[in-house]
Formats: C-alpha cells, sequence, structure tokens
C-alpha cells in the first residue's frame, strides 16, 4: 500500500476485510460439505436465514471495501496524471457502488422470500 | 585511466525499460501476481452476482445457474478465478505474517515469496486435476 494514501486507517480497514472474508468462507466451505445442501429449496432458505443473509452481505461490504483500498493504490501508482486518475477513480468508485446496489437487492429479495 | 565521459560511453545505456531485461525477484513476483489477481478478482464480480442473483431468483433460476457454472466459458473464468483466490488469498497471508514481523529480512522474505508459490502450486495441482 503506498504512503501516499495517507494513514494507518486504510490499512487496519483492509487487513480487517481480509480477514472477515477468509474466515465468512470458511464458514461457506463447510455449509458446502455438511450442510446438506440438496437443491434449490435449501439454497433458498439459506439465503432467507437472518445470519447468513446478514453475514453474506458484510462480506460483499467487506470485498467492496478491500477492492476500493487496493485498486486505489494500483491506479494511483500507474496513472500520474491527474485528470486520467481521477476519472479512473471515479469510474472505479461508479462500479464498486453499482455492484453495491445490486448486491443489496439481490440479498434483500433473497431475504423476504 | 578512463575519463568518466569514456565511461558513460562504453557501458550502453537503455533508453527505455525493456521488460525482458528486467529480473524480478521472487517477492516482485509475488507482489505484481497479487495486484493481477486482485483485479481480476474486482472484474468478475458482475459474474458471481449474476449467478447468485440466478440461483435465488427461482428452481428454474437454479437450474439454469447450474447449466451455466457447467459450461466452457465458465470453467474457464473460474479456473482464472480460483487461481486469483488462491494466489491472493496465499499471498495475502504472507503480508499479514510481515505485519506480525515474520519474514521481513531479505533472505526470509525471499524464502516466504517461494513458499507463496509452493503451497500455491499444492492447492491448485489436484483442483485442476480434478476440473479436467
Amino acid at each position: 500500500m503506498s504512503a501516499r494514501a495517507g494513514g494507518i486507517r486504510p490499512w487496519v480497514v483492509q487487513r480487517l476485510s481480509a480477514v472477515f472474508m477468509v474466515l465468512s468462507l470458511i464458514v461457506f466451505c463447510f455449509i458446502l460439505m455438511f450442510g446438506g445442501l440438496n437443491g434449490y429449496v435449501e439454497w433458498q432458505v439459506l439465503f432467507s436465514l437472518t445470519w447468513w443473509n446478514t453475514v453474506v452481505i458484510l462480506f460483499w461490504l467487506a470485498l467492496f471495501t478491500h477492492a476500493w483500498i487496493g485498486v486505489r493504490d494500483v491506479i494511483m501508482d500507474y496513472f500520474s496524471h491527474d485528470g486520467v486518475r481521477f476519472s479512473v477513480l471515479a469510474i472505479f468508485g461508479f462500479y464498486l457502488i453499482a455492484m453495491t446496489v445490486w448486491m443489496m437487492k439481490i440479498m434483500i429479495m433473497a431475504g423476504n422470500a | 585511466m578512463r575519463t568518466l565521459k569514456q565511461n558513460l560511453k562504453k557501458r550502453a545505456r537503455p533508453k527505455y525499460l525493456d521488460l525482458r531485461q528486467i529480473k524480478l525477484p521472487v517477492t516482485g513476483i509475488v507482489s505484481i501476481a497479487h495486484r493481477i489477481s486482485g483485479i481480476l478478482l474486482v472484474l468478475s464480480i458482475p459474474v458471481w452476482l449474476y449467478l447468485l442473483e440466478l440461483s435465488l431468483s427461482g428452481p428454474l433460476g437454479f437450474e439454469e445457474a447450474i447449466v451455466i457454472s457447467n459450461g466452457f466459458f465458465f470453467t474457464v473464468l473460474s479456473i482464472g478465478c480460483f487461481w486469483s483466490l488462491v494466489h491472493h488469498f496465499v499471498a495475502g497471508i504472507r503480508y499479514l505474517l510481515i505485519d506480525l514481523d515474520i519474514g521481513v529480512d531479505k533472505e526470509a522474505a525471499l524464502e516466504g515469496a517461494r513458499w507463496v508459490f509452493i503451497v500455491e502450486g499444492a492447492i491448485m495441482l489436484p483442483v485442476i486435476g480434478w476440473l479436467l
């Protein structure tokens, strides 16, 4: 992570989000192996459970935050022209916001089903 | 004794970055692969969200998602994404260890970077064998 990004906070957020994603992926692997998922019904019920719905939403939010910090550093390393850098960062930011909105729609519908 | 000017003349300096002449140490390869794998994973987000939405849309969508995920395009994509995930994961754990002051010195860092590829290979080879 470049020093320019400034401060210890993005560094801490990057580590916390990474650890959270690893833990939730481990839980997901256990569910796939021992959860007895046999088809659509079990799959749909799983994602309607409040605890799992919440974990998955937090997983995506951790991923989007992690992606923002990581890709922002990459963009700042390779695009030195201010205008280009700003534009690429803005496009990437909109991409992540769009993904967040879409993800929330999917997860809320899954929770209400 | 040669003058400075002669010295400069003798060593023909490259005027541009010749990527074939740059020997990246293994730590550098892990680092650039961490970036490339991260970007691949970020770009694949819509695919996973689409499959998740489809699989939760109803019994028919669930079946369709299974058919798509067994297809050729998706198999290639998921091998790429799986490598990205494994590399990002293993190299990420190395960075967490470095945060804890483990494997920071030059020799230890090289050793750690080599271990990233060893562990990665140990995870990837059986999975690719199983997929093909």
